[in-house]
C-alpha cells in the first residue's frame, strides 16, 4: 500500500460518516476507526450531585478512564451500580488509603446495591494512587472509583 | 406524591415519559447502557445514570443495577416503560419491597395475566367471548386431538407463557399434531423456560383490535375506546388506527364494555389493554396487556387524555376522578411506525410538522442506531375528523419526514396507506402479506 493511497483514504474516511474501515488486498490490511468523542466531565466525581438542575444529565456521562490519570496508572472501574463505601463498618476504619500497598485479593471498598454488601478486591498488587469516589455516594456501572499503580 | 421517576427504559418511550415528567413537574431520571450513551433520552433527563453494557441482559433488563440506580438517586418510583421489564412480575416485586412505586399494574395482576390459561379463566368468569379451546393445559397428544376434534380443525397451539409468536403453531390436520406440540413445546421452554401448552380454535385472518383502559384500583374503570392493529408484518404492528373500521357501534360499544369487566374483575391499578380478535362479525378476548403500549398515542388523541400521566397519577394513588361519561372520544387517529431496517448513524432527521401531526421519537441528526435494540426510529400520530383525510394527512407527513443514514420502511407505509385493500377499510392481519404479494 501507497502512502499517497492511505491518505487518500484517510481523507475520505473522515468526510465520511463511517465509525469503521477495514480494507484487505494482497495481504496487507488497514483499520481506520473513529473513536467516539466523549464529553469531557465538568464536575468531578465527588462534588456534590446537582439536584433538579436540567443539565446535570450531561455531567454523568461516564468518566472516560484514559482522562486525568498518571500514565502508569490503571483506573478501576466499579462493576456494578450501588452505594461507595470505603469502610466495613461505618466506624470502621477505611479499607485502603492512598499511599498504601495491597495484594491481590485485598479488599479496596464495598459496593452496596439491594442490601447486599459487595467487596472489591484488588486483582493484582498494587499501591493506591487515589480514591476518586465519595464514601456513601452512588457509583455507576464502568465508573472510575479506584485509581491505582500496578507493582 | 411522586417527585422523582426513574425511568426504566430506553428510546422514543423513555422521552415520552421525561415529557409528561416535565408536564407534571416531576424530577426524572434516566437509565442507559454504555452503547446509549448519546441517546435522547440521556440528554433529555434531568439527570442520567449508565447501567451496564451494551447487551440488554446486562443493562435494561439488570434488576439489581436499577433499583440501586433508583435508590441511590432518590427516586419515589420506576416507570418501566414498553418491553424490557415492563410485564416482569417478579420486577415489579423487587421495586415494591425496596419501598419504590411501580408504576404499573401490581406483581399479583402482571402474573396472572402474564398466564395465558388463568388469563382466559378469568375473562370466562367475566363473561367475555372466548373462541372454543382447552379450558386447561395440554398434557397428551391424545387429549390435544380428541380437544381439536370437538372444536374443528384448524386449531392453535399456544404456549401458556407466551407472547410476540414465540411457541405458536398451527395445526390443520390430526397427523400434525404430535410434532406440533413437540416444537411448540420446545421453544416455549427456550424462550420463557415454561413448556405448558393449550390449544384454541384458529382464526384465519381475523382483526386485532384491542381496546385502551384507565383504572385506579378503587372501582374506577374507564376506556378509551378502541385500537385497530391489524397491519402486521411477522406479528410486528406496522399501522394502529381508531376507530376500527371492522366494528359497528353497537360491537364497539359492547367490546369496550367487557374490557371494562374484566378490568374491574382483576381490580386493575393502571392503564392497561384488552385484546381481542375480530372474525365473521364476532369478537373474542385474546389476552391482556399489563402495561402501557408503543402505540398509546392514538388513544391519546381521540381522547386528548395524556395515558403516561394517568398512569403516574394512579400509581401514587388518586383516584381517576372522572366516570366514562366524562370522556368524548373525537374523530380519527392513525399511527404509522418507522423502523430502521440496519442500525447506522442517522446523517439527516427532519420530523414532519404542521396540523393534524405528532411525532414520538428518540431520532436526531447524528444520533446513531444501535444494533442491540429495538428498530422502531420514530411514530408518527395523525389525528384528523375523518379516516379518508387521516390517511391523507399521513402520507403528507411520511413525504416530509427526511430521515437518513439509514434506510427505513418508509415506503413500504406509503405503498400501504395507498393501496386499495387499506383504503376500503375490509381486511385483516393478512393485509401486509397481500400487499406486498401482488
Amino acid at each position: 500500500m501507497k502512502i499517497e493511497y492511505i491518505a487518500s483514504l484517510i481523507e475520505l474516511f473522515e468526510s465520511s460518516t463511517l465509525t469503521k474501515l477495514h480494507i484487505q488486498e494482497e495481504g496487507k490490511e488497514i483499520t481506520l476507526k473513529r473513536e467516539k468523542k466523549i464529553q469531557a466531565v465538568s464536575t468531578p466525581i465527588g462534588t456534590e450531585t446537582p439536584v433538579f438542575h436540567p443539565s446535570a444529565a450531561k455531567q454523568t456521562v461516564p468518566e472516560d478512564a484514559s482522562t486525568q490519570k498518571e500514565p502508569d496508572t490503571i483506573i478501576i472501574p466499579s462493576p456494578i451500580v450501588g452505594t461507595f463505601y470505603r469502610t466495613p463498618a461505618p466506624d470502621a476504619p477505611p479499607f485502603i488509603e492512598v499511599g498504601d500497598t495491597v495484594k491481590t485479593g485485598d479488599a479496596l471498598c464495598i459496593i452496596e446495591a439491594m442490601k447486599m454488601l459487595n467487596r472489591l478486591e484488588a486483582e493484582f498488587p498494587c499501591e493506591i494512587v487515589s480514591i476518586r469516589a465519595k464514601n456513601g455516594e452512588l457509583v455507576e456501572y464502568d465508573e472510575g472509583i479506584i485509581e491505582v499503580r500496578p507493582l | 406524591m411522586i417527585s422523582s421517576i426513574l425511568i426504566a427504559n430506553r428510546g422514543e418511550v423513555a422521552v415520552r415519559i421525561i415529557r409528561s415528567c416535565r408536564d407534571m413537574g416531576i424530577h426524572s431520571v434516566a437509565v442507559y447502557s454504555q452503547a446509549d450513551y448519546d441517546c435522547l433520552h440521556v440528554k433529555m433527563a434531568d439527570e442520567a445514570i449508565c447501567i451496564g453494557p451494551s447487551s440488554s441482559a446486562e443493562s435494561y433488563l439488570n434488576i439489581q443495577n436499577i433499583i440501586s440506580a433508583a435508590c441511590g438517586r432518590g427516586c419515589d418510583a420506576i416507570h418501566p416503560g414498553v418491553g424490557f421489564l415492563s410485564e416482569n412480575a417478579d420486577f415489579a416485586e423487587e421495586v415494591k419491597q425496596t419501598g419504590l412505586l411501580f408504576i404499573g399494574p401490581d406483581p399479583q395482576t402482571i402474573r396472572l395475566v402474564g398466564d395465558k390459561i388463568e388469563a382466559r379463566r378469568t375473562a370466562k368468569e367475566a363473561e367475555l367471548p372466548l373462541t372454543p379451546g382447552s379450558a386447561d393445559s395440554i398434557d397428551s397428544t391424545e387429549e390435544a386431538c380428541r380437544i381439536a376434534e370437538e372444536i374443528g380443525y384448524p386449531v392453535i397451539i399456544k404456549a401458556t407463557a407466551g407472547g410476540g409468536g414465540r411457541g405458536m403453531r398451527i395445526v390443520e390436520r390430526p397427523e400434525e399434531m404430535e410434532d406440533a406440540l413437540t416444537i411448540a413445546a420446545n421453544e416455549a421452554v427456550s424462550f420463557f423456560a415454561d413448556g405448558t401448552l393449550y390449544i384454541e380454535k384458529y382464526l384465519r385472518n381475523p382483526r386485532h383490535v384491542e381496546v385502551q383502559l384507565l383504572s385506579d384500583g378503587k372501582g374506577g374503570v374507564v376506556h378509551l375506546g378502541e385500537r385497530d392493529c391489524s397491519v402486521q408484518k411477522n406479528h410486528q404492528k406496522l399501522i394502529e388506527e381508531s376507530p376500527s373500521t371492522a366494528l359497528s357501534s353497537s360491537q364497539r360499544e359492547h367490546m369496550c364494555r367487557d374490557a371494562v369487566k374484566l378490568f374491574k374483575k382483576l381490580h386493575y391499578t393502571g392503564a392497561g389493554t384488552v385484546e381481542f380478535l375480530v372474525y365473521e362479525g364476532k369478537y373474542y378476548f385474546m389476552e391482556v396487556n399489563a402495561r402501557v403500549q408503543v402505540e398509546h398515542p392514538v388513544s391519546e388523541a381521540i381522547s386528548s387524555i395524556d395515558i403516561i400521566k394517568e398512569q403516574i397519577r394512579i400509581a401514587s394513588g388518586e383516584p381517576l376522578g372522572y366516570s366514562q361519561r366524562q370522556i368524548h372520544l373525537n374523530g380519527y387517529a392513525i399511527e404509522c411506525r418507522i423502523n430502521a431496517k440496519a442500525p447506522g448513524t442517522i446523517t439527516k432527521f427532519v420530523p414532519p410538522l404542521g396540523p393534524s401531526v405528532r411525532v414520538d421519537t428518540h431520532m436526531y441528526t447524528g444520533c446513531s442506531i444501535s444494533p442491540h435494540y429495538d428498530p422502531l426510529a420514530a411514530k408518527i400520530i395523525v389525528h384528523t375528523d375523518n379516516r379518508t383525510t387521516g390517511i391523507k394527512t399521513m402520507l403528507r407527513a411520511l413525504q416530509e419526514l427526511e430521515m437518513n443514514g439509514v434506510s427505513t420502511n418508509q415506503d413500504e407505509q406509503r405503498t400501504i396507506l395507498t393501496s386499495n385493500i387499506f383504503n376500503s377499510g375490509i381486511f385483516g392481519t393478512d393485509i401486509y402479506s397481500r400487499i406486498f404479494q401482488e
